[in-house]
């Protein structure tokens, strides 16, 4: 917000007018500006969703595994929910080496994610395009390797010429559009769908915390300020309170929503039949 | 009313701005930082956590597996109490019904006894009442003779003869019992 207050003043302090988009995703870096290696506040904060879930899964393995601490619990909580309500459903028998894998997505998103609320931050990593690529990238290799592994060629045979179907020109057709579905527009929705959620809720959070300082401004500006600003600001503070707590909500959400999409791709790869 | 017209901000400020291309640099930090936690949870963070998970589990699966068996022992033991219990409970009512025949048996001898004491008491006692009667009334039949002949006599004016009214006598006594 300081930007945003500091772009007011700028103005004259009169308006408060939408900062410029650039302001909104782009962020100066910290070091190596110009190189390969700058490091923005988008890389400090994928560092901190790197550091978190690291520290507090070192932490928990200090505890007795009899009477686990509470970061234990935490921790095994996590594991418990990625295996009951990821894994699971998504993969079935065989589920158990993806779990690391689904975990760190379902942490390294989430905790990215929650930046968003996170004052100083404002910002979520994953309303920039490189996260959501490079995890959905990810999945889309492990799935496609998952079928290769488990399968040989028959998978992709399996997929670009469907024996479910009968006529052959059909088939065909068929897997034209399996191919089109599995092997393009999977890995685009998949990182289209995290990313395009993330950057909206930021800018919806942008576009409430302007309207709160600009009507708050206005409060003082004379007898029709007075009159009517408070309710605009009244109902824009309302509005940014509620998209805050609604935010937080979106980010675990998406986080699950990108590790079951995943389990589910990595399921079908591994029991093509299901 | 300039703070609703974001339209007012300037085109040429999204000029140059990739929002769907990934920037270079971001990509670069997110693969080592992704890489990293997921190469950190496959295997250092991940394992001991599920390995000592898995180890608790097994030991409370142990555990209930041992109740179970405890369960299981206890109600064996307590169904054999049960018959236990029975069988002195049918032991105990056979013997009670032994004693209560047997004791009914030797009330029924007793009574038994009894009613024919009595019984010859009651004959005795009757006998004797009879003969008292007997001894009263033939007594009674000789002083109401008497004064029925000297009544008589008295009424007649001369001696009534006691032998010769002696039968009428009786047949009047013996008519008013």
């Amino acid at each position: 917000m300081n930007a945003l207050v500091a772009f007011t003043e700028a103005e004259g302090g009169s308006a408060v007018p939408f900062p410029p988009p650039r302001n909104l995703v782009e962020w100066a870096p910290f070091f190596g500006d110009g190189t390969a290696f700058e490091f923005n506040k988008i890389a400090l904060i994928s560092l901190i969703a790197f550091l978190v879930p690291t520290v507090i899964f070192i932490m928990a393995r200090g505890g007795s595994a009899d009477h686990p601490s509470k970061l234990r619990v935490l921790a095994e909580g996590i594991v418990k929910f990625i295996e009951e309500q990821v894994a699971k459903p998504g993969i079935g028998h065989g589920y158990e080496p993806y779990v690391p894998l689904l975990t760190t997505l379902f942490l390294f998103i989430a905790i990215g994610n929650l930046f968003e609320v996170i004052p100083f931050f404002n910002m979520p990593a994953n309303a920039r395009m490189a996260g959501p690529l490079l995890m959905a990238l990810t999945v889309w290799v492990m799935f496609i390797a998952v079928g290769v592994k488990h399968h040989g060629f028959s998978y992709f045979k399996d997929i670009l010429w469907p024996s479910s179907v009968e006529n052959p020109f059909m088939r065909g057709f068929v897997g034209f559009i399996e191919l089109f579905s599995v092997f393009i527009a999977r890995p685009m929705s998949h990182a289209v769908r995290l990313f395009a959620n993330m950057l909206a809720g930021h800018i919806l959070l942008v576009t409430f915390g302007v309207l709160t300082i600009g009507t708050f401004a206005k409060l003082f500006d004379g007898l029709s300020g007075f009159i009517v600003q408070p309710f605009a600001w009244v109902g824009s503070l309302v509005g940014l309170i509620a998209f805050t707590g609604f935010e937080v909500g979106v980010s675990f959400i998406q986080g699950f929503v990108f590790a079951i999409l995943a389990a589910v791709y990595i399921g079908s790869s591994l029991h093509p039949a299901h | 009313m300039k703070l609703l017209l974001f339209a007012d901000a300037k085109e040429e400020e999204w000029d140059g701005i990739n929002l769907i291309l990934p920037n270079g640099a971001e990509l670069l930090w997110s693969a080592v930082f992704f890489f990293g936690l997921w190469a950190l949870m496959k295997f250092v963070l991940l394992p001991p956590i599920i390995e000592g998970r898995n180890e608790r589990e097994a030991r409370v699966r142990s555990g209930q597996d041992s109740v179970s068996d405890s369960e299981s022992e206890l109600a064996q033991i307590k169904a054999a109490h049960e018959q236990r219990i029975a069988a002195a409970k049918a032991e105990g009512a056979a013997v009670v019904d032994a004693a209560r025949a047997e004791a009914d048996a030797e009330r029924a001898a007793k009574v038994g006894e009894l009613e024919g004491t009595i019984a010859q008491l009651r004959s005795n006692t009757q006998a004797e009442i009879d003969s008292a009667r007997t001894t009263a009334l033939a007594g009674a039949k000789g002083a109401v003779s008497q004064l029925a002949v000297g009544a008589a006599g008295k009424v007649l004016g001369h001696d009534v003869d006691l032998a010769t009214n002696q039968g009428l006598i009786d047949t009047y006594l013996n008519g008013a019992n």
